[in-house]
C-alpha cells in the first residue's frame, strides 16, 4: 500500500485532505499522538479502510493550505514513530536512571536494596557451603583409608 | 467504505470507527456535547451520529473532543 496525500471535496464550500496512511508503518498510539498535535489546527477525523489502513481526514480551521498542512502532519507522524521507537530501545536505561534517581532522593531505599542483596549473597553462600564441606569430608576419608 | 462524514439533503452522519473511538470515549464527549442518545446508532464496526445539517463545525469540534481524550 502507497501512503498518499489527497485532497478532497465534502461539499461546495468544504474541502479536506485525505491521507492513507499503512496501519505497518504507523501504529495507533503514534497517530493519536500526532493528531493530538494538531488538534489546534486541524479538524481531525480518522477511519480505517478495507485493509486495515488508516485515513486521516484534515479540515483546516483557519483555511490554510490543506496539502501543507497534510505534509506538516506526516512529519509529525515521522517525529513520534522515532521518539516511541527510542523509548522502547533505551526502556532498560531509562528505567535504571529512574531507579538512581529515587534511591538518591530518599536514601532508605538504596539501605534496603542493599541489606536485601547482602542477604541474597548470604543465602546463595549458605546453599553453596554444604556441597563444598561434603566434597572436602570425602576427600579426607579417602586419603586416611589409603594411608 | 463510508468516509466519517456522511452528508444527504436533511442532515450530516458522522460514522466513527469502533477500533479507533472507544464507546466510552464516544460517551463522555455525547455528554459533553449534549447530544441526545436517540441520535446515537450502534453496529460492531460503527457508531453513527446524525447531526444536523447546519452542524458541520459543531461535528468537527465534537471529532476533535473525542481524538483528545485519548490523551
Amino acid at each position: 500500500m502507497k501512503h498518499s496525500i489527497e485532497v478532497c471535496k465534502l461539499d461546495k464550500e468544504n474541502k479536506f485532505a485525505k491521507i492513507k496512511l499503512s496501519s505497518a508503518v504507523y501504529d495507533l498510539p503514534t497517530i493519536y499522538a500526532a493528531s493530538y498535535v494538531f488538534l489546534d489546527k486541524a479538524y481531525i477525523l480518522l477511519d480505517k479502510d478495507k485493509n486495515n489502513n488508516i485515513e486521516v481526514h484534515l479540515y483546516s480551521k483557519d483555511c490554510s493550505d490543506l496539502e501543507q498542512l497534510a505534509k506538516e502532519f506526516c512529519n509529525e507522524l515521522i517525529n513520534y514513530a522515532h521518539y516511541f521507537s527510542r523509548v522502547e530501545n533505551n526502556s532498560g536505561i531509562i528505567k535504571t536512571i529512574m531507579q538512581r534517581v529515587l534511591f538518591s532522593v530518599n536514601p532508605k531505599f538504596a539501605e534496603e536494596a542493599e541489606e536485601q542483596e547482602i542477604q541474597d549473597l548470604l543465602k546463595e553462600l549458605e546453599k553453596d557451603t554444604p556441597t563444598k564441606v561434603n566434597r572436602t569430608n570425602k576427600k579426607n576419608a579417602s586419603t586416611s583409608s589409603k594411608k | 467504505m463510508p468516509p466519517p462524514l456522511q452528508k444527504n439533503r436533511n442532515n450530516i452522519r458522522l460514522l466513527l470507527n469502533t477500533a479507533l473511538y472507544l464507546p466510552e470515549h464516544i460517551a463522555i464527549s455525547l455528554k459533553e456535547y449534549s447530544i441526545s442518545r436517540k441520535k446515537v446508532k450502534t453496529t460492531k464496526k460503527y457508531t453513527s451520529i446524525e447531526f444536523a445539517k447546519t452542524d458541520l463545525s459543531r461535528i468537527l469540534e465534537f471529532g476533535n473532543h473525542l481524538l483528545s481524550l485519548h490523551r
